[in-house]
């Protein structure tokens, strides 16, 4: 179990190494929420999902579970928030 | 004794089945709106202890004892606030009773596919030298039948590949769209359709809109 975790622990952390080069990289507001709102998501599902597996079938395990269950509600309801605040403070989209 | 305006408050499914018997609990004022709101703060009570269960990882009887008693009161503290009244549709009674619960499999396992794919997506173009983006804002004129199926399919949208929604009005979604890709997927109405169709209960007003 240990090393198919391994694997998982070192998918998720390069997407959330991805989420970071793209919030550098991007040019304006809204591009870099793309970058944090998806990485994150998968990223931290797969970090701490490792975590569940190295783990095995424990209390512990089930409590870091709902921890990717909530992230997975919540990530998208946060990008959400910043880029409706965003939007109504008149931040104007970047444009090629 | 108590503001008749209370009841309708919290239309409770219990009393509109039985007329009689709301005008019977009603009248016994305070007491009976109290057991009235523990019974149907019970799914949620249960839900809540259960956490509880997972979170402390004790089983004694003390233990077990302050989690239902906690949860029990949680649950008719915010009954009120997580119980908003039904705007589903004239039959269902709870935002939840209006999903398609034998589609939420399919429906979570697309929603996953989505999420790798975003991932891929994003990845790809932030690592890409030339980093190939052409934002813009995309308008979604496709009203949800109801509150509940407007936040699921804005919450979709954001996990969908390279679209994020911004804003939420009764009338549709502004979307921003990192490729010209990404927006041309989204007009395909793809997550539209799979969103829909996970609730039985569209009126025929939005039902409408949807076909526009």
């Amino acid at each position: 179990m240990t090393p198919v975790a391994d694997v998982v622990l070192l998918v998720g952390l390069f997407f959330i190494a991805a989420g970071v080069v793209g919030v550098l990289r991007l040019p304006d507001f809204y591009t870099r929420l793309h970058a944090l709102g998806k990485s994150d998501t998968l990223g931290v599902a797969l970090t701490v999902g490792a975590l569940a597996l190295r783990g095995g079938a424990t209390l512990t395990s089930a409590k870091i579970l709902l921890i990717v269950a909530f992230v997975t509600l919540a990530n998208p309801t946060a990008t959400h928030a910043l880029g409706r605040a965003a939007y109504r403070a008149g931040i104007a989209p970047w444009r090629r | 004794m108590r503001d008749p305006s209370d009841g309708r408050l919290m239309r409770d499914p219990t009393a509109t089945d039985d007329p009689s018997m709301a005008e019977r609990e009603s009248s016994q004022g305070y007491l009976g709106r109290l057991v009235r709101e523990f019974w149907r703060g019970l799914p949620f009570s249960a839900l809540l202890f259960v956490f509880w269960i997972v979170l402390s990882g004790k089983f004694d009887g003390g233990h077990l004892l302050a989690g239902a008693t906690c949860a029990m009161a949680v649950s008719l503290w915010t009954g009120r606030l997580l119980c908003l009244p039904p705007q589903v549709g004239l039959s269902a009674s709870h935002p939840l009773a209006g999903v398609f619960w034998l589609r939420f499999p399919m429906y979570l396992l697309w929603l996953a596919r989505q999420v790798v794919t975003a991932n891929l997506h994003v990845a790809w173009i932030v690592l890409h030298p030339r980093m190939p983006i052409q934002p813009c804002l995309v308008r979604l004129d496709k009203p949800a039948p109801h509150t509940f199926a407007r936040l699921v399919l804005a919450n979709s949208i954001t996990l969908t590949p390279g679209t994020v929604t911004l804003d939420v009005d009764t009338a549709g979604y502004l979307v921003h769209a990192l490729t010209s890709r990404s927006a041309a997927n989204l007009r395909s109405g793809d997550a539209v359709r799979r969103c829909q169709a996970l609730f039985l209960h569209t009126d025929p007003e939005s039902g409408q809109g949807g076909s526009r």
